[in-house]
C-alpha cells in the first residue's frame, strides 16, 4: 500500500508541472506564441550558440576522452575527476569562474584586450558558457564509451599497421559510437538549458545573448504566454531526445550486444 | 631471411618470462598450462607489451633491441588474437582489407561468399578463417597464433586443426602457436617449446617430448603415446593408418602418408573382451607391463599405454602377458604429418 501510494505521488509530482505547461493555454496558441519577436530571437541566438559550442566540445572533447580512457598514467584518475568538478557546481559559480578569467578585469582581461578582443556580454561568451557548462557530461559519457572498447580491437588495429589516428578514427570511434552519441545528446540538452553561467558571464540581450532559458526569465513578467510557449518547446526538445536515445539503445542490444558476437556453435 | 630470433625478459606479475628462441620457415608450438606467459611472449614480439631486456631481430633486422622499440604498426606481424579480434562493426570484407590488399585471399581461405557479412553472422570456424586472412593481408614477416581452436565448437576442430595446418606449411612463414593442448600443439607445429611459469623447459619435435620428457611436467603434459604408419582417407571421410605392427586404427583427423598418432593414455580403455560400444578403435594384444603411479596403472597393451585407475585395474585382475582389449575413440586420435 505506502509503496504504490509513494509511486503515485512521486509520479504525480514530477509530471504534473510538466502538464500544467501545455494545459494553460491552448497548444495552438502555444505555438503562435513561439513566432513572437522575443521567442523567435532567442531560439536563434541559442540554436547558433549551442550548435557552435557543441561542434567544438566534440571536437576536442573526443579526442581528449579517448585520451584519458586509454592512457594508464600517473595522477590519471586526478586529471579525470578535475574535468568533473564542473558537474558539482552550481552554474552561477561557473559565470562567476568565467567572468574572472575572461573578463574585462579577469585574469586574461589585460591580454585579450591588447588583442582587442572583447568577450563578456557577447555571443562568444554564451558560447563559452555553453561550452564550459556541457562538457563535463560529455566527457564523462565518452571516457566510459572508449573504456568500453576491447582492447584487443585496438591492438589488432594496431598490428594491422593501422597508426594512432587511423585506429582513433576507424576502430575506437565507430565502436563507441553508441556512448558517444548518448554522452552527446545529454550534453547538448543540458547546453541548450544553460542559465546561470550565461546570466552572469553574457547576460541577457534580446538577439545577441539571450538564449531560450533567459527569454522565458524575461519574459515571465512581460508575457507569460511566450514563457509558457518556449517551456513547452523544451519539454518536447527534452522528450525527443529522451525517447531517441532509448530507442536506440534499444537498437544496439537487440543488433549487435556482446553475447551476439560470443562464439556460437554453426549457424 | 626468414627467421625470427628471440631472446627476451617480459616481467609479469607473479614472475619473469623467459624466452630464447629461433624460429625459421616452420610453426613452433608454444604449449604450457594457463598462466604460463604464453600470450605474454606473443604480445612482445608484436610490439603490444615491452620486455625489460632482450631483443627480437626479423630476417636480420632488430625490432627490438638496445635503445630500439619499434611500435606494433611498424613491425610486420600477422596477429590472430585468441578470440579473433574481429572489428564487429565492419563487414568480413572491409575487416581484411583493413590490413593491406585483401584480395585473392578471400577467395584463398574460402570465404569469398561472407564478404558482406558481419563477424556476428559467422560460425567460429569462418571467423577463424576471416582472422586469418585479415592478418595474411598485411603480408606479414612473422605469423603469431594464440589459442587458434579454443573458441571452436569440438565437432569442426578436427576439420579446421586440418586446413590450418595445411595452410601454415603451405605459407612457410616463421609461426608461432600458442595452445595450452598438447595434441593440438602436436597436429600443428613442427617443433614444440613447453613453457612452464615462464620458463622454457623443453624445446623437440612431438617425438622427441613424448619419448624423452627432461621434466615431470612435459612427461605429464605429453605424456601420451605415438605411434606411427602409414594414412588414407575412407570413403566415409575417416582416416584408416596402418600401424607398423599391422594394426589398423581410424581416426577423425585427416592425413596422407606416413603419419605419427597421438592419443592420450587416459583416452584408452581395457576390457577382457571386445565391448559392444561406439568407439572404433579396438586392439587386441597382451600386457607389456603394469607401473603404478599413484592411485593409477599405467598399462602397457601392444603399441600403446592406457591409464586406468588401481581400483579398475584390480576389479578386472589385470596380469602381465594375458590378452586384452585396448578401445578408444576415433575422436581422441590426433594425425601429426611426418612425412
Amino acid at each position: 500500500m505506502f509503496v504504490a501510494a509513494s509511486a503515485a505521488i512521486a509520479f504525480t509530482f514530477l509530471l504534473l508541472p510538466l502538464a500544467a505547461i501545455f494545459l494553460r493555454v491552448p497548444v495552438l496558441d502555444l505555438i503562435e506564441q513561439l513566432g513572437n519577436d522575443v521567442a523567435r530571437d532567442a531560439l536563434l541566438v541559442s540554436l547558433k550558440t549551442s550548435a557552435i559550442a557543441h561542434a567544438a566540445v566534440l571536437l576536442v572533447g573526443t579526442p581528449t576522452a579517448y585520451l584519458l580512457a586509454r592512457r594508464r598514467f600517473r595522477g590519471r584518475s586526478l586529471v579525470v575527476t578535475l574535468t568533473e568538478i564542473p558537474l558539482v557546481l552550481p552554474p552561477a559559480v561557473a559565470g562567476i569562474g568565467l567572468l574572472a578569467a575572461f573578463g574585462r578585469f579577469g585574469l586574461l582581461g589585460d591580454e585579450l584586450n591588447a588583442l582587442g578582443i572583447q568577450i563578456g556580454f557577447t555571443q562568444l561568451a554564451v558560447i563559452l558558457a555553453v561550452a564550459f557548462v556541457e562538457s563535463p557530461f560529455y566527457l564523462r559519457g565518452a571516457i566510459a564509451a572508449f573504456e568500453a572498447v576491447d582492447d584487443n580491437l585496438i591492438f589488432a588495429a594496431r598490428t594491422l599497421g593501422a597508426g594512432p589516428w587511423r585506429v582513433f578514427l576507424r576502430v575506437a570511434v565507430p565502436l563507441a559510437a553508441g556512448g558517444l552519441g548518448a554522452a552527446s545528446a545529454l550534453a547538448l540538452a543540458r547546453g541548450l538549458g544553460e542559465f546561470g553561467a550565461t546570466i552572469i558571464f553574457a547576460g541577457s540581450l534580446q538577439g545577441v545573448t539571450q538564449t531560450l532559458p533567459l527569454a522565458i526569465y524575461a519574459e515571465l513578467d512581460t508575457d507569460f504566454d511566450v514563457a509558457l510557449a518556449i517551456s513547452a518547446l523544451f519539454v518536447v526538445v527534452g522528450a525527443a531526445i529522451l525517447i531517441g536515445l532509448k530507442a536506440f539503445t534499444w537498437a544496439r542490444f537487440d543488433s549487435t550486444s556482446p553475447s551476439r558476437l560470443a562464439p556460437s556453435t554453426s549457424r | 631471411m626468414g627467421t625470427l630470433r628471440l631472446d627476451l625478459t617480459v616481467p609479469t606479475r607473479s614472475f619473469d618470462v623467459q624466452v630464447e628462441l629461433e624460429v625459421g620457415r616452420e610453426t613452433v608450438g608454444l604449449v604450457g598450462p594457463s598462466g604460463a606467459g604464453k600470450t605474454t611472449v606473443l604480445d612482445a614480439i608484436a610490439g603490444l607489451r615491452r620486455p625489460s631486456r632482450g631483443s627480437i631481430e626479423v630476417s636480420g633486422e632488430t625490432w627490438f633491441g638496445k635503445r630500439v622499440h619499434r611500435r606494433p604498426e611498424d613491425r610486420s606481424v600477422g596477429y590472430v588474437f585468441q578470440e579473433y579480434a574481429l572489428f564487429p562493426h565492419m563487414t568480413v570484407e572491409r575487416n581484411v582489407a583493413f590490413g593491406g590488399d585483401g584480395d585473392g585471399l578471400l577467395e584463398r581461405l574460402g570465404i569469398a561468399s561472407l564478404a558482406k557479412a558481419k563477424p556476428a553472422q559467422l560460425s567460429g570456424g569462418e571467423r577463424q578463417r576471416v582472422a586469418l586472412a585479415r592478418a595474411l593481408a598485411r603480408k606479414p614477416q612473422v605469423l603469431l597464433l594464440d589459442e587458434p581452436m579454443a573458441a571452436l565448437d569440438p565437432h569442426t576442430r578436427g576439420r579446421v586443426r586440418s586446413e590450418l595446418r595445411l595452410l601454415l606449411r603451405e605459407l612457410g612463414l616463421p609461426t608461432i602457436v600458442v595452445t595450452h593442448d598438447f595434441l593440438d600443439t602436436a597436429a600443428l607445429a613442427d617443433r614444440i617449446a613447453v613453457l612452464v611459469e615462464g620458463q622454457v623447459v623443453q624445446v623437440g619435435t612431438a617425438e622427441e617430448l613424448i619419448s624423452r620428457p627432461t621434466n615431470a611436467f612435459v612427461a605429464e603434459l605429453a605424456g601420451g603415446n605415438l605411434v606411427h604408419g602409414t594414412a588414407h582417407l575412407r570413403r566415409d571421410g575417416l582416416t584408416e593408418v596402418v600401424l607398423e605392427d599391422g594394426h589398423v586404427i581410424v581416426s577423425t583427423d585427416v592425413a596422407f602418408g606416413p603419419v605419427g598418432v597421438v592419443i592420450h593414455p587416459w583416452e584408452i580403455s581395457i576390457a577382457r573382451s571386445e565391448p559392444e560400444d561406439s568407439a572404433q578403435n579396438h586392439i587386441r594384444a597382451r600386457i607389456e607391463s603394469i607401473v603404478p603411479v599413484g592411485n593409477r596403472r599405467r598399462v602397457r597393451v601392444g603399441p600403446f599405454t592406457a591409464e586406468i585407475t588401481a581400483t579398475s585395474a584390480g576389479e578386472l585382475g589385470l596380469q602381465e602377458s594375458e590378452t586384452v582389449v585396448a578401445t578408444f575413440k576415433a575422436t581422441a586420435t590426433r594425425l601429426t604429418q611426418t612425412g
